[in-house]
């Protein structure tokens, strides 16, 4: 009796119940859509924030002072110490690999233009393949790491010995353009180099980078005959912005924070481990980065947060208002269901379980829905996808069963006091 | 007990009616709260980012030769100063610009015992506004004291061995007499960047140490706005004093940009997705509403009500709600809007009343568009049918 109840409620009742259904899938799907964009949110962010360039510097231990005015770098007297360029593959190699996003390295050398004035030389990779020890290759370089620079022209191959992208400052002094030929020369310790350069490119940074020459890293270590070597490295990190523990000084933690501070993404815990990676070598955060990008990193999380949180409730209480509708349309049912001798248990019973079926179902439903929802707007907002995530499917079937009883829960309450003689009166 | 007198009215007369003013109410609130961030966050988040260093750097627009040559080789031409009469040709095209925070530089090669130092000699005050992230251990300069202050760069430290409270020996290179100057460190920063290799002192210390004075390398300044409004500021100070260079930094200014759109993309999805739940939740209530009312309409139509009289009725109806729905929307919005700049910016929101009318006017084309199915169900009635029965 109770199942065909049931049953003929479905089948006969299908339109206000398709409203409800209706309701209670968007709500899910929206729902599961801003569940997994939030859960994602920090990682995703977080890759966008690598736009703000390096945030992580690598230097050679026991690296002289350099003397410096302004942009201008005078050249320490001693050539002093260097990073083994054969090393940098371990950044990729080490436990936290998959949070290095790009790195570069650099060598810097004085070099005399044409008319006698001098310029620094920087040998970088652009976007040179590194072939890492699981047969993988992975392209980085100041490309990846320099999103903010503008070039006119184009970027140098890291295989080219005879191109080079010259600072926009320069490019003005000397009024370079794009396609000319300089001439460079160096004196390294065992000769006098010459060479003749094209200008595949005018870069424009901002920075001190406008006074520079950039030329291939292999390039540079030819002519200084520094095979092998690099003067510094700068790289970019997905890291996790610092709390308490991170700030807490690693000699004071005790072993399970210690665990924890090592397996965690902080700024210096990465910086710890690279320096374990690649022995001798200091590895300090470039500050300015790193703190830009956990001040967004942070605000967007909780934005994110605040705004799924608030969507929930509205949304709830949007499908509970609507479920509450539907049951109160239906109340001269109930009076003859009372009027043949109905208790008001099972009255409840059928109309709970009506509910709790269809929040079920169309709950189901909406996270179907909210995954491709998820999807698109990961594609549409970041371009990459956002993973399916199974977990939140009892979340949010739950979620929809219990909007759907507790709108159906409150109007009940109402009904079950209607008179049934009055209210079938009405009919 | 509140919930319930609030039911008992929803169950007399204009049950429906509240029912679609609560989900009104709530989808605008939401609506409108998002909007209102929507706005204030591009402002908001730039003033945050604004507070981690300069955007605009001024230097001399020509180069010098080299003219302090300690026995060191230069990688390119040292930079020509900035005189007095640049200085106040600066200050005047900046006097009305919004300018967070400014400070000089002026930079030279010191030496002590054991090496070649860049000593760089600023204006504290601005510089701490600039640069309030800056890791320091110890405290920060104070100009006035004696005998004068300096910090040192992390590196700069570890090379040559000091410590807090230490005395940095300097000797003055530039004047005739070799003569020692003894300076307090008072700190040490830590940035990952050229600071890490630099003292810093007071400026009127530099002077004094390079027997130079009223000369600077560069300003540094923070300027608010996006990256093509700095742009344009760069642009009016080379206009109005010649001689000057003023070079935007890009690396935070283009990328703050990219981030902050991707932020404010997500947030009118979420706008655009929240209107249409709230607008099939109306539809709902207002097929329901139609259906109970159905022999009103249909007496309607029987004393004569064309279709375009009823639909009148019905859109009236709908305005009516989208306008007080609106309103209550407005101003539920804007507590939440505050709430939540309140956690996110711990700053109050600017008002906006401007918003309201925009709010309203979603409020009503959201329920005259849920009522469209409702309202062509009523004139589908046929009146004979429905009042046989009375």
């Amino acid at each position: 009796m109770f199942f065909r109840i049931l049953k003929e409620s479905f089948r006969r009742g299908a339109k206000p119940k398709a409203m409800v259904g209706i309701a209670i899938l968007l709500g899910s799907a929206l729902i599961t859509t801003l569940l997994s964009f939030t859960m994602e949110v920090g990682d995703k962010i977080g890759r966008e924030l690598a736009r703000f360039g390096a945030n992580l510097v690598i230097t050679p231990q026991g690296a002289s002072l350099p003397v410096s005015i302004g942009d201008f770098q005078y050249q320490p007297l001693s050539h002093d110490a260097f990073i083994g360029e054969a090393k940098l593959v371990r950044i990729k190699e080490m436990f936290w690999r998959h949070n290095i996003l790009a790195f570069a390295p650099y060598l810097i050398i004085p070099i005399q233009l044409e008319d006698g004035s001098t310029a620094p030389l920087v040998g970088t990779w652009f976007n040179n393949p590194l072939v890492l020890r699981d047969g993988q290759t992975f392209a980085t370089g100041v490309q990846a790491i320099c999103s903010w620079w503008s070039i006119t022209g184009q970027w140098v191959k890291d295989n080219d010995d005879e191109a080079v992208l010259i600072g926009e400052d320069i490019a003005r002094a000397k009024k370079i353009k794009v396609g000319d030929f300089i001439n460079i020369h160096y004196a390294n310790k065992r000769e006098d180099v010459s060479q003749r350069l094209r200008v595949e490119g005018v870069l424009r940074s901002g920075g001190e980078e406008d006074k520079q020459i950039f030329a291939a890293l292999s390039f540079v270590q030819k002519i200084s005959n520094l095979n092998g070597k690099v003067r510094k490295v700068h790289l970019s990190a997905l890291t996790k912005p610092d709390d308490a523990l991170a700030r807490k000084d690693v000699k004071q933690m005790s072993p399970a924070e210690y665990d924890r501070w090592y397996c965690s993404p902080y700024v210096g815990s990465i910086a710890f481990q690279l320096k374990e990676a690649l022995a001798d070598v200091d590895v300090k955060p470039i500050r300015q980065v790193v703190e830009v990008q956990s001040s967004i990193l942070s605000k967007t999380t909780l934005l994110v947060l605040l705004i799924t949180s608030t969507t929930l409730l509205s949304m709830g209480l949007a499908v509970a208002s609507t479920t509450s509708t539907t049951i109160l349309q239906r109340r001269h049912e109930m009076a003859l269901m009372k009027a043949i001798g109905a208790s008001n248990g099972d009255i409840i019973a059928v109309f709970l379980i009506e509910a709790a079926i269809l929040g079920f179902f169309c709950g189901m439903l909406g996270f179907g829905g909210g995954v491709f929802g998820a999807y698109w707007l990961g594609q549409t907002i970041f371009g990459t996808s956002i993973q399916l995530k199974l977990a939140l499917l009892p979340l949010i079937l739950m979620s929809a069963v219990f909007t759907t009883l507790l709108g159906s829960s409150v109007p009940l309450r109402m009904v079950l006091r209607v008179d049934p003689a009055q209210a079938l009166h009405e009919i | 007990m509140l919930l319930t007198l609030v039911l008992r009215s929803i169950l007399r007369r204009k049950a429906r009616m509240l029912t679609v003013l609560i989900a009104i109410i709530v989808g605008t609130g939401m609506a409108s709260a998002l909007i209102n961030l929507y706005y204030d966050v591009d402002l908001k988040m730039r003033r945050e980012l604004r507070t981690f260093g300069a955007n605009l750097i001024v230097v001399p627009a020509d180069t010098a030769t080299p003219s302090v040559d300690h026995g060191l080789s230069s990688a390119g031409d040292v930079p020509a100063f900035l005189d007095a009469k640049a200085i106040m040709g600066l200050e005047q095209a900046l006097a009305d610009r919004s300018v967070q925070a400014k400070t000089p530089y002026y930079y030279f090669v010191g030496k002590s015992a054991a090496s070649y130092l860049t000593i760089v000699g600023s204006e504290i005050g601005g510089l701490r506004r600039l640069n309030a992230w800056w890791k320091i251990e110890g405290r920060w300069i104070d100009a006035a004291a004696d005998p004068p202050q300096c910090m040192v760069g992390r590196h700069v430290a570890n090379q040559l061995g000091l410590s807090l409270d230490q005395a940095l020996i300097l000797k003055a290179t530039s004047s005739s007499q070799e003569q020692e100057y003894s300076l307090r460190i008072v700190g040490l920063i830590e940035t990952g960047a050229a600071e890490d290799n630099q003292v810093l002192v007071a400026l009127p210390t530099a002077w004094k140490l390079s027997g130079e004075t009223g000369i600077i390398s560069s300003v540094a300044i923070n300027a608010l706005g996006t990256a093509s409004e700095v742009e344009h500021l760069a642009q009016h100070i080379e206009a109005q004093v010649s001689g000057l260079r003023a070079k935007p930094l890009r690396q935070i200014a283009q990328s703050e940009g990219w981030v902050l759109a991707k932020i404010k993309w997500m947030m009118l999805i979420t706008i655009g997705v929240i209107l249409i739940i709230t607008a099939i939740c109306a539809m709902t209530t207002l097929a329901a509403m139609v259906l109970e009312r159905r022999k009103e309409v249909a007496l309607m139509k029987a004393l004569g009500a064309g279709n375009f009289k009823i639909s009148r009725l019905f859109m009236a109806e709908m305005v009516g709600l989208g306008a007080v729905g609106g309103l209550i929307g407005y101003l539920c919005g804007l507590g939440m809007a505050f709430l939540l700049e309140q956690r996110l910016f711990h700053s109050t929101i600017a008002l906006r009343p401007e918003l309201l009318p925009l709010i309203i006017l979603i409020a009503c084309l959201l329920l005259m568009s849920a009522s469209l199915l409702a309202v062509r169900r009523a004139l589908d009635i046929q009146p004979a049918v429905l009042l046989k029965g009375e």
